[in-house]
């Protein structure tokens, strides 16, 4: 399969800071329509490079390829999702979704009607006239998938989306993203420190550690969705991960 | 709400009304000093023809939204350059904060000789009143908008003056329409104060007049109209505020 994403040597550290690198030297490559989970402790470097990826910072060293062309900024098939909070709150959900459209030029009559198919596929038909104060977090967080969605994104960047979320509306989230992304196959990084939730959804977990920020752990997850948080290899991989990050502390 | 709490409003002005009453009639108080509010309002009702008291509202009223409208419009636009742009900010601030504390009235000299005794002098020192809080507030609201906003934006390849037009500015509308409240009210203020020295015509005038004349009583009611106009006038700008950013935001 071709690759999505193309990381190699990337490195980056901020010029006001001295000690070591912020991301030291890293390689990757993802897969298309691969679902990659970056799972670290606060500090590690994994949303800095999300960040990097999405072309929101420049690298100090390496280079990313997305779809094989190198990341020049932000834009160019590149849809993020952030934690609570970051969807416009003077713009219903409706016009939210339908901002990033016209956003890549799309008309506002097709943008109009694209929210309202992305509303139906999140789930929230009918609510698209609703301000995101008027909206339950994981309502928002909804929202904030179908705009990043409406980009028509080739790769998805999540970070830390369902963060701020309490677990029961967390889980369902999870879920609600799995189903999501059965019916709109994407590339996927996501950003969490949640171990179950890496779990979860990913094909692939790479876990970081920090200062230089860097992978420790690597391992694939071939198990079909929706997954128990019973199953015993799900629990023997927790564990497994679980004393990787202890080890690192 | 029970309905005591909804009429507590209501009660406490009769009482208040009632109070000031009792104690005029019973002659607690010299009546030229301290007449009755019935005796102020019957003062300026019959003294007054309706439409006298009619101009002096429009024009304090006029002078108010004159003002109001180029110190909003100043305050707005420089406070958002100020807000987004730096070296705007490093330019403006020393100068903003040495004018900002110098009460609008003490310009009244200044701008006398500047503008004359007409009209232009008055709306300079409510320009002056409603700049500086609006320009602060706009000011602070660009500075302050959450960073995950502006990073979504980027995200979508938003930047330059459509960062600006589109996010950035909106975002700071709810900062804005509270600086606006707050500069209408510090307008309103000065303006009343500008016409108790210097004006024809105007509520502040009116007060002022009645007094050099020994109408005590049409003094009082002027000072009572100023505040029942100023809250009117406030609740208006409140009520446009909620229709509009209020549909998006709790203040």
């Amino acid at each position: 399969m071709a690759a999505a994403i193309e990381i190699s040597g990337l490195a980056k550290s901020f010029a006001h800071d001295p000690g070591p690198p912020v991301l030291g030297a890293v390689d990757l490559g993802i897969e298309e329509n691969e679902f990659v989970v970056l799972l670290g402790r606060s500090g590690c470097g994994k949303t800095t490079l999300l960040n990097l990826v999405a072309g929101l910072e420049t690298p100090s060293a390496g280079r990313i390829l997305v779809g094989g062309t190198p990341v020049t900024g932000p834009g160019g098939g590149k849809g993020m999702v952030f934690q609570q909070g970051a969807l416009f709150p003077w713009l219903t959900a409706r016009r939210n979704i339908a901002f990033a459209a016209r956003n890549r030029g799309v008309a506002s009559a097709e943008a109009d009607r694209l929210a309202d198919e992305l509303l139906a596929l999140v789930g929230l038909a009918g609510a698209g006239h609703k301000y995101p104060f008027e909206l339950s977090g994981g309502m928002q967080q909804r929202v904030a998938i179908a705009r990043a969605l409406a980009l028509d994104p080739k790769i998805l960047l999540m970070d830390e989306p369902f963060g701020a979320l309490d677990e029961i509306t967390r889980n369902e989230m999870q879920d609600e993203l799995l189903r999501v992304w059965a019916q709109r196959r994407k590339t996927v990084v996501f950003v969490t420190h949640s171990i179950w939730e890496g779990l979860i959804l990913a094909d692939r977990i790479l876990v970081m550690a920090p200062r230089p920020g860097r992978f420790v752990l690597e391992r694939r997850i071939d198990l079909p969705r929706p997954r128990r948080r019973s199953d015993p290899a799900l629990i023997a991989l927790y564990d497994e991960i679980w004393a990787c990050l202890r080890g690192d502390a | 709400m029970t309905r005591l709490e909804r009429h507590a409003g209501t009660i406490g002005v009769v009482a208040f009304l009632l109070l000031w009453e009792t104690a005029a009639r019973l002659g607690w108080r010299n009546p030229a000093i301290m007449p009755a509010p019935s005796e102020a309002a019957l003062a300026a009702l019959t003294t007054i023809p309706p439409g006298v008291l009619a101009a002096h509202v429009a024009t304090s009223l006029g002078r108010v939204l004159a003002g109001f409208a180029l110190g909003a419009a100043a305050g707005v636009a420089l406070g958002i350059a100020a807000g987004w742009y730096r070296p705007v900010a490093l330019v403006c601030r020393p100068v903003v904060e040495i004018l900002r504390p110098i009460p609008p009235l003490a310009w009244i000299p200044v701008a006398i000789v500047w503008f004359g005794l007409g009209e232009p002098s008055k709306i300079f020192v409510i320009f002056l009143g409603t700049f500086f809080p609006v320009f602060t507030a706009a000011a602070r609201g660009m500075a302050s908008i959450p960073p995950v906003i502006l990073r979504a934006a980027r995200s979508m390849d938003v930047d330059g003056l459509r960062l600006l037009a589109k996010v950035a500015v909106p975002a700071a509308m709810p900062d804005i329409a509270t600086g606006l409240r707050i500069g209408f009210g510090l307008g309103f203020g000065v303006l009343v104060a500008a016409e108790l020295i210097a004006a024809e015509r105007g509520m502040g005038h009116l007060v002022m007049e009645a007094r050099q004349l020994g109408q005590l009583g049409i003094s009082v009611f002027g000072i009572f109209l100023i505040g029942i106009v100023n809250l009117v006038a406030d609740h208006q700008l409140a009520a446009a505020i909620r229709r509009t950013v209020g549909r998006w935001h709790r203040f």
